[in-house]
């Protein structure tokens, strides 16, 4: 091992851990100032397990020419070739120049003379990292061919590594691709993670005490959930909690046992409200608000629709889950419920309310609505202006392309919410579903 | 044909006429001068205000908590979250618009760089992003830049923010979050939160329906970059009740909405679209009707100056008032000698002492009103309504102090214990108190003082000592006996306080709510004040396309006026009709599917009738150009369109019109 890779790892080693491997591995990829570097790099693994922090780290150590994209944030290609000149010429937007980019550039072409011509007067080498590199080929069909092989392309002493949570093979297209090399970054077992933890462990605790923290921790939390962010996250603030009765004097620091029993439900509470950040102190505020986030009665009830808009939604129920066919039979009033009995003998195997929305036309909707509704009340403008409102909402969906002549629609709501929406107004839908007759 | 020059020359000509002379300056429109308008001005600018204040005072709260939120808000405790706050604020869409112009206003003493955002430049990331990071450099007062929209990027941003931000948090709000693409809203969070640590960003995101919404439509990985905090908008049935204070119910609008007019407001209001903002159109509208082109209801207005507004009337104006049901039947009650000599003078003096009396009138059924709601708002299932506006729409439109209900009321009120009874009567004087025509109910005031007085003192325990003893001695007969056995277990099964609650509300009922609570459509001089017309505004605060447009095309004599093509049941189709018509009404006859040659056919038979019975081979062009032109039309409305089913044939789209 080389001298120079060795000082690497001892510098970076101190905020990385777990990692050395997949440092060194790096370094003789891109770091050897007397070797060549690799064309093109592909990492990938899971989110938040070190990638960026790897990579970032060491770039800042080898001190290259560095441009770091993210992809979501240059939806195209033309920001990104603009982001690209733009950091490896060193260039700043300001008001000097009224915020303009380096280069206005928008084509593959052109790119590559424009970033000859920019580092002509550096002689750093040059590495451009694609951060959620998969939006990339939702971009130009030549971009990723292009980009895996820049180096080819340009000339320059440059590489190209993409970063991404999924695996090279979904990266294949018709066109054919350049394999670049691949290194992948494993999950953190449990052991890594304690040590990954410990390393953001508050300043005025003790190592041990706050080990013994994070075992009780863990050993609630990662079963669901092995995102290092979000276990940081939510260590910093169930710590808070763990050591309240601590503070206060009414349990001993050292008494793990009590300390467990006060924390366990607290954390279990909190396993709940992962990745969810809600800005409240209280706890039971928080698994409040989540009960709400999953309840579909919380969520019904906490509705407040117009009288015919829930009419209208109900309606559009009846419609999407029932087989249009049955309609007659169903709405119409005189015929006798025993004869509705006697004529259904044979149920399909699957029932309807399970198969998800069917379309239904805007026609349906309204005869259906004007059945179930008993009073008498005009097809008014009002009336009518209910249903984008309620398509905004996302309680209805237009199907297809809007076609002006015959629209059609689908109801977004689940059995549940219909069930307590009808509720509220005193109508029985169970009486109405083909499924329940 | 090569002398035949194709050239055409257009040639200027200097006519007299000049672009801008032609048009003069329109002078005020007589309008302006006409007493009923600045009537109407002058009680439409009370309500106006009162609604702003109403509107700003309901939505204070909740903009205090967000501005307040907005302002604690520590970036250094947040590990790269931004800082969002999610309102809830409820499924009355067309009233989010003012709010959130309201909020962006109050927070510019926080931030001046806020962008609201809308559906319509969101379309597309892109879009989504250049709007944004443009309306967040351009909205600022200090705005030393020019950068055109296509050149905004987030890094571009980054540098501004550098530069000019001066730390001061980019606030940008999302009325409509329901509207947004999930998943651009998904990338331009992610977007934002690249830059978390150098910029502040706050997002504020109006959620009409539920918390839940923003969960389902965000990813994890999205809603983690979020720190999120949940604020509530007031309830909008509560903000109706806020208006209706503010403007039918209060005291200071001489205008009144009753009945069938109070009715349809409330009910488009409860029953459609849930709109504060369509709720005050329609009562605008409303007031139109009660005021256009009527001199008469000039004097509705406040009684200050209502001495100037009577002497200006014309004589014909009196005479109109003299029509006017209730002054009819009030002069009609006059005594003969002086109903006879009313000259005009007199008449006026009489106009004012009535208006005066009508004023009086509404403002004591105004407190009263609130005192019974008061009263009984809280009883068992609420026989009058919970809400002031059930009470009030009762008792506008018949003699509330008869109804069932109230009566129901008065029993149940015979239940309740003494505390309640009495925190009813201080509720009860303090409305009295606050309401600024104390003097007229000043006696009311004191005697519910005394009753207080009585019922606080008045023990619920029935007192033991007997006065009076049936005495063993006496000689009664049977029938004595009994009643006056029957007349002591009366006097002892009452104790004081039951006594004192009975007082109380008998005295309530006669002489405060029955005196109070009269039918003030019975006043003489009421229709100046009232407004209940349902009917009138009806039309034109609720369109109903599809009744006009069959109306138009089944009988076009109701829009187009003209003598000819009456229409009777027996003779449904006239010749002399719109072609169009023709064709709709022949199309109502049809079914699902509708043969054209035979819709041709029958369309000949009515527009020249002579040749009919034989079938017609030969078609004059021009009819069959003027058929074609119809069909074209009625498609153009909506009707029907063409069928890939059958080739010849045209699909009926609508139902249930025939
Ligand atoms: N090996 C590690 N040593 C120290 N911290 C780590 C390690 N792995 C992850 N982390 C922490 O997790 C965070 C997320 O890591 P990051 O590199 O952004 O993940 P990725 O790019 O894979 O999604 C880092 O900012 C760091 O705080
Ligand atoms: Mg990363």
């Amino acid at each position: 091992m080389k001298k120079t890779m060795e000082k690497c790892l001892k510098s970076l080693g101190q905020k990385i851990i777990c990692r050395d491997n997949l440092i060194k591995c790096l370094f003789s990829l891109i770091g050897f100032s007397d070797e060549e570097m690799v064309q093109s790099i592909f990492v990938y693994g899971h989110t938040a397990s070190g990638k960026s922090l790897v990579i970032e780290s060491l770039l800042a150590y080898l001190k290259y020419n560095v441009c770091i994209i993210n992809c979501v944030e240059c939806y195209s290609s033309k920001l990104i070739y603009e982001h690209i000149l733009n950091d490896l010429s060193m260039h700043e937007m300001n008001s000097k120049n009224n915020f303009t980019v380096y280069q206005k550039c928008d084509n593959m072409m052109d790119f590559i003379t424009y970033l000859q011509i920019a580092v002509q007067n550096d002689k750093r080498r040059i590495v451009i990292v694609f951060d959620k590199c998969d939006r990339l080929r939702d971009m130009d069909v030549n971009l990723l061919p292009a980009l895996v092989r820049l180096r080819e392309l340009t000339g320059l002493d440059l590489c190209t590594i993409f970063v991404s949570d999924i695996v090279w093979e979904k990266y294949y297209s018709k066109n054919g691709l350049l394999n670049p090399i691949k290194i992948h970054f494993p999950q953190y077992t449990r052991e890594d993670m304690l040590k990954v933890l410990f390393l953001y462990k508050p300043k005025d605790y003790e190592d041990g005490f706050y080990v013994n923290y994070l075992n009780l921790f863990l050993s609630v939390f990662l079963r669901c959930c092995r995102d290092c962010n979000e276990l940081r996250y939510m260590a910093k603030i169930n710590f808070d909690k763990y050591v309240e009765p601590v503070e206060s004097g009414k349990i001993d620091k050292n008494d793990v046992r009590s300390l467990w029993r006060n924390i366990s439900g607290i954390l279990k509470s909190n396993l709940e409200v992962v990745y969810l950040r809600v800005s409240t102190d209280d706890s039971e505020q928080r698994t409040k608000l989540c009960q709400e986030i999953e309840s579909t009665t919380k969520l019904a009830l906490s509705f407040e629709l117009p009288f015919y808009a829930k009419y209208m939604l109900i309606a559009a129920y009846l419609a999407s889950y029932n087989p249009a066919k049955d309609d007659k039979r169903l709405f119409v009033k005189r015929s006798s419920k025993k004869k509705r009995r006697n004529t259904v003998t044979k149920k399909p195997a699957k029932l309807n309310t399970q198969l998800g929305p069917k379309a239904f036309t805007l026609d349906r909707m309204l005869a259906i609505f004007y059945a179930i509704l008993d009073e008498k009340v005009g097809l008014t403008a009002n009336l009518l202006a209910q249903i984008p409102t309620m398509c905004q909402l996302r309680l209805l969906s237009i199907v297809g392309d809007n076609n002006l002549d015959g629209p059609k629609y689908k109801c977004c709501v689940s059995y549940d919410f219909i069930v307590i929406i009808s509720k509220t107004v005193g109508f029985n839908v169970r009486n109405y579903l083909y499924d329940f007759i | 044909m090569d002398n035949v020059s194709v050239s055409k020359g257009v040639f200027a000509f200097q006519g007299s006429y000049r672009i801008g002379r032609g048009k003069k300056r329109p002078g005020k429109a007589p309008l302006f001068n006409e007493s009923w308008y600045k009537a109407y001005k002058e009680v439409w600018s009370t309500i106006e205000k009162s609604t702003q204040k109403i509107n700003s005072d309901i939505f204070a709260r909740i903009s205090e908590d967000l501005k307040s939120y907005v302002s604690s808000i520590n970036y250094d405790d947040l590990s790269g979250e931004i800082p969002t706050a999610i309102l809830l604020t409820g499924v009355n869409l067309p009233d989010h618009g003012a709010l959130f112009q309201m909020l962006a206003r109050k927070f510019q003493d926080i931030t001046s760089h806020i962008a609201i955002m809308q559906q319509r430049d969101s379309y597309s990331l892109k879009n989504m992003m250049e709007e944004t990071v443009f309306q967040l450099i351009n909205n600022s007062r200090n705005n030393r830049t020019e950068i055109q929209k296509n050149h905004c990027t987030s890094s571009m941003l980054n540098a501004w923010y550098q530069e000019y931000g001066s730390n001061t948090p980019l606030l940008i709000i999302i009325p409509d979050f329901e509207s947004f693409s999930a998943e651009i809203l998904q990338n331009f969070i992610l977007i934002l939160s690249v830059y978390s640590k150098t910029i502040k960003f706050v997002l504020i995101f109006g959620v009409a329906t539920a918390v839940h919404a923003a969960h389902r439509s965000l990813p994890h990985h999205v809603t983690s970059k979020l720190r999120v905090q949940v604020f509530q908008a007031p309830s909008q049935v509560k903000s109706l009740s806020g208006v209706l204070d503010g403007t039918v119910l209060s005291t200071e609008t001489p205008f009144k909405l009753t009945g069938r007019a109070f009715q349809l407001l409330t009910d488009i209001f409860l029953f459609y679209d849930f709109s504060v903002n369509g709720f005050l159109q329609g009562y605008k509208m409303c007031m139109f009707q009660h005021f256009y082109g009527k001199n008469i209801n000039s004097l509705c207005c406040n009684g200050d100056n209502i001495g100037s507004r009577i002497s200006a009337l014309r004589s014909e104006d009196l005479d109109e008032i003299k029509k006017l049901k209730s002054i009819a039947e009030y002069v009609r009650k006059l005594p003969v000698t002086k109903r006879d000599s009313l000259n005009d003078e007199e008449f006026k003096e009489l106009l004012s002492t009535l208006i005066n009396q009508v004023h009086t009138f509404t403002r004591t059924f105004q407190i009263t009103l609130k005192c019974l709601h008061h009263l009984t708002s809280d009883l068992p299932n609420a026989p009058l309504g919970k809400q002031l506006r059930e009470v009030y729409a009762k008792a506008v439109s018949c003699a509330i102090t008869e109804s069932q209900e109230y009566k129901e009321c008065l029993q149940y009120l015979g239940f309740i214990s003494k505390e309640e009874l009495l925190t009813k009567l201080d509720a009860m004087k303090n409305i009295i108190e606050i309401s600024t025509e104390e003097k007229l109910l000043a006696d009311v005031k004191l005697d519910l003082e005394k009753y207080r007085e009585v019922i606080r003192n008045a023990s619920p325990e029935v007192t033991k000592e007997n006065t009076e003893v049936v005495d063993p001695g006496e000689k009664l007969n049977r029938a004595q006996l009994k009643e006056k056995l029957l007349k002591l277990s009366k006097k002892h099964s009452i104790s004081p306080y039951k006594q004192a609650q009975t007082d109380v509300i008998n005295y309530l009922d006669q002489k405060v709510f029955s005196i109070y609570l009269k039918n003030p459509a019975l006043l003489p001089g009421s229709e100046i004040f009232f407004f209940n017309d349902g009917n009138a505004v009806k039309h034109h605060i609720v369109g109903s396309p599809r009744a006009a447009i069959h109306t138009g095309l089944n009988n076009p004599q109701a829009y187009l006026d003209c003598s000819c093509c009456t229409v009777t049941s027996q003779q449904p189709i006239v010749e002399t009709m719109p072609d169009l018509s023709l064709i709709y009404k022949l199309h109502l006859e049809g079914r699902r599917l509708i043969n054209m040659y035979d819709w041709l056919q029958s369309f000949l038979a009515i527009v020249c009738p002579d040749q009919s019975g034989e079938e017609r081979r030969e078609v004059d062009p021009e009819l069959q150009a003027r058929f074609t032109r119809a069909v074209a039309e009625l498609q153009f409305l909506g009707f029907i369109k063409s069928s890939r089913k059958k080739t010849d044939h045209v699909m009926r789209l609508t139902w249930g019109c025939s």
